[in-house]
């Protein structure tokens, strides 16, 4: 599913991500866990394809494609998903029109036509009761004067329906509550199938509790100093960052 | 610019004061043009417009119909061609109305008699025509005053002066529309009187779009008793030169005023926006958020100025000025002014000048829209914020597509985001 070696990127010349290995295969959950400023919405971003980044070595494959000859709407279009650290408030622009205009982007891609408008609204209304949101959500501006845990369950709310391949989720858990981390957990996980990888980044262990990952990377100042199973987040946890990075220091 | 035998084949309006015209005249004559070295006019150069000679004063009425602009007008209205008013497109009013060109008006009073500025003196000697209304009812439709200019009006010069006055507790709309139907050079000043009574509510919303060619400068002053409200709205489509001066003095306790406007600058457009807003009485309450969307090698200017006189404790004053600039040869000028003699107020105030949100920009690109429609989607947006904030729907939308149009977006873009928004109204 998706293939980066050693990956450096840098943005205005300072180099942020120092060799990045990762590999995820279809059907696996990944967790990407680190310190603040380690770099992780920085992998995010170059993967979802942001432009300020330079990308100074290494490659990254997804479903074997070079994705450094996508732009970020093609990556879009062929099931890359990044669900926002920082949702971006749009306003004057319907959070309905978004959510319509990306879903009918993607199925333009794979030669469908543009989806019934009575469809869609079951359709979006039926994901939102899975998230617990009322209709009032379609009809505000993108996140908008969203709460931060508002603004999280749209995020999810789209990867709802758009169905990604590959779902990158960044801090999708920090500023939500104990009710709606469990329910925006559960919407995830009805998302695991076979087919679909899931890359979770994440600061605290707590969302993993509900999302159980098959492998956990710890990324430190641009690298992986450690991976694991799932009992490394649990390690993590007990023990803090401090042994990870001495470890990386001292070899 | 202007010539003494143009200013002798003005006709003398019977309603408006000989003394007054005459006054207005000398003093005008002798008045230096104001330069970028008066604060004032810092960023808009008059050199341009001072070397154009016009030559001719508001024209007969031409055979122009309402068909020829893009725009719906309803009943009740007033409609003035090249400076002139016009019956046959005129519709009857519901409130009291008086023309300068046919009675006199109600006696205006002292104070605004004389004309101080460089261009209320010209507008006070040359004026072609303006209407008083006197609203005495609630009315649920709106009233539009109308300025037509076709291409006859080509070297003309006009100046229209309305007075409205809502009495107290009575509400009201009011549509005033400028339309250049051709790219003529004229100038055009306008002067228009706002009295608010006790309790009054009045909607006034302004566009504007003079031409390629247009000079066009405007003053309103508003007046505000207690609990009376405000809103007012600017939407400006450019012009060669186009100056928007509005005053707005809130005297009454718990009068309200909120000053909106938009400038969609394109090609060599000039938009120089210059508001005041004067806290006089306790409690007073102001809103303005002014935007910019800036093309090609256009301009905008904003300057927001905001007095909270000492009399004024408790008062609320929040200025927004944000502009979009399209193109690196295109210029925005935010600068807010705040004067504040009471400590016990609340005042907020902030100027952004930017491209395209670069964030927003991956955010929808993330999403699987082009760079093209995510572009277009956000500077309608943008533009979106602001003309959501009058609540008339019809106008609503039909402002839109002058938007659409004119800032070349997508229709079916801008038709399907209107469309998706509709079904909120269904459901
Ligand atoms: N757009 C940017 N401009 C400048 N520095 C940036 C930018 N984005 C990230 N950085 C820097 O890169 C480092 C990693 O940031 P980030 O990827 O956001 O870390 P994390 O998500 O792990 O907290 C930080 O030092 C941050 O300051
Ligand atoms: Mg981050």
């Amino acid at each position: 599913m998706l293939t980066i070696k050693n990956l450096q990127a840098s943005i205005e010349d300072k180099a942020i991500l120092k060799g990045i290995h990762l590999s995820i295969k279809p059907g696996e959950v990944h967790a990407i866990m680190g310190p603040n400023g380690s770099g992780k919405s920085t992998l995010a971003n170059v993967l979802a394809g942001r432009e300020e980044y330079q990308i100074t070595a290494g490659t990254m494959h997804y479903q074997g494609i070079d994705l450094s000859t996508l732009t970020a709407d093609e990556r879009a279009h062929l099931g890359l998903f990044l669900s926002f650290q920082y949702p971006v408030e749009i306003p004057g622009v319907s959070n309905l029109y978004l959510l319509k205009s990306a879903l009918n982007a993607k199925r333009k891609h794979m030669g469908l036509e543009e989806i019934d408008a009575i469809d869609f609204l079951s359709i979006v209304r039926e994901k939102m009761k899975l998230l617990h949101m009322d209709d009032s959500y379609l009809y505000r501006d993108v996140n908008s004067g969203f709460s931060g845990g508002e603004k999280k369950r749209n995020e999810i709310l789209q990867l709802l329906l758009l169905e990604p391949s590959l779902c990158i989720l960044d801090e999708t858990d920090s500023g939500l509550d104990i009710d709606a981390l469990r329910i925006v957990a559960e919407g995830i996980n009805l998302m695991r199938n076979e087919k679909r990888s899931i890359l979770l980044i994440t600061h605290y262990q707590r969302l993993l509790d509900y999302i159980k990952p098959d492998v956990v990377h710890i990324l430190s100042e641009g690298k992986i100093v450690a991976e694991g199973d799932y009992t490394l987040a649990t390690q993590l946890e007990a023990e803090g960052y401090e042994p990870f990075l001495q470890k990386k220091t001292g070899g | 610019m202007i010539s003494q035998s143009l200013f002798a084949a003005c006709a003398v309006l019977p309603g408006w004061d000989k003394h007054l015209r005459l006054d207005a005249w000398q003093n005008w004559q002798t008045m230096p043009l104001p330069t970028i070295r008066d604060e004032a006019w810092k960023y808009t150069n008059l050199a341009r417009l001072e070397k154009t000679i016009f030559i001719k004063p508001a024209t007969t009425p031409s055979s122009l119909t309402l068909n020829d602009i893009p725009l719906t007008i309803p009943e009740d209205r007033f409609c003035f061609i090249n400076g002139s008013f016009n019956p046959a497109l005129s519709a009857p009013l519901n409130a009291e109305s008086y023309l300068l060109s046919q009675r006199a008006w109600p006696s205006i009073p002292k104070k605004q008699q004389t004309p101080v500025s460089y261009f209320e003196r010209l507008n006070a000697a040359m004026l072609s025509d303006g209407l008083y209304l006197d609203i005495k009812k609630n009315s649920n439709n709106p009233i539009y005053l109308v300025l037509l200019q076709d291409k006859t009006a080509e070297f003309s010069t006009h100046h229209l002066r309305h007075r409205i006055k809502v009495h107290a507790g009575i509400k009201s709309e009011i549509v005033i529309v400028d339309w250049g139907l051709a790219d003529t050079t004229s100038l055009t000043t306008y002067v228009i009187d706002i009295e608010l009574s006790e309790g009054a509510e009045l909607n006034c919303i302004h566009l504007k779009k003079a031409g390629t060619q247009g000079y066009h400068i405007r003053q309103t002053h508003a007046h505000l008793a207690k609990n009376s409200h405000l809103n007012h709205f600017n939407f400006d489509f450019g012009a060669k030169l186009s100056r928007n001066e509005i005053s707005a003095w809130l005297q009454g306790e718990h009068a309200a005023c909120q000053l909106n406007g938009l400038a969609l600058a394109r090609a060599q457009d000039h938009i120089d926006n210059q508001t005041k807003i004067g806290h006089l009485a306790p409690k007073t309450n102001s809103l303005e958020q002014y935007r910019g969307i800036i093309d090609d090698k256009a301009c905008h200017i904003f300057h927001g100025h905001v007095l909270i006189d000492a009399h004024a404790p408790d008062s609320i004053a929040n200025q927004q000025n944000k502009n979009i600039l399209l193109t690196s040869t295109g210029q925005a000028y935010a600068e807010p002014q705040l004067e504040i003699y009471n400590q016990n107020v609340q005042c907020i105030h902030g100027a952004t000048v930017g491209d395209i949100d670069a964030e927003a920009l991956f955010y929808l690109r993330s999403r699987g829209l082009s760079d093209e429609i995510a572009r277009q989607l956000l500077i309608f947006g943008f533009a979106r914020s602001i003309l959501e904030t009058i609540h008339d729907k019809s106008l609503q939308s039909e402002l839109a597509l002058w938007i659409k149009t004119h800032l070349a977006l997508d229709s079916e873009l801008i038709l399907d985001l209107y469309r998706e928004d509709d079904h909120e109204d269904i459901n």
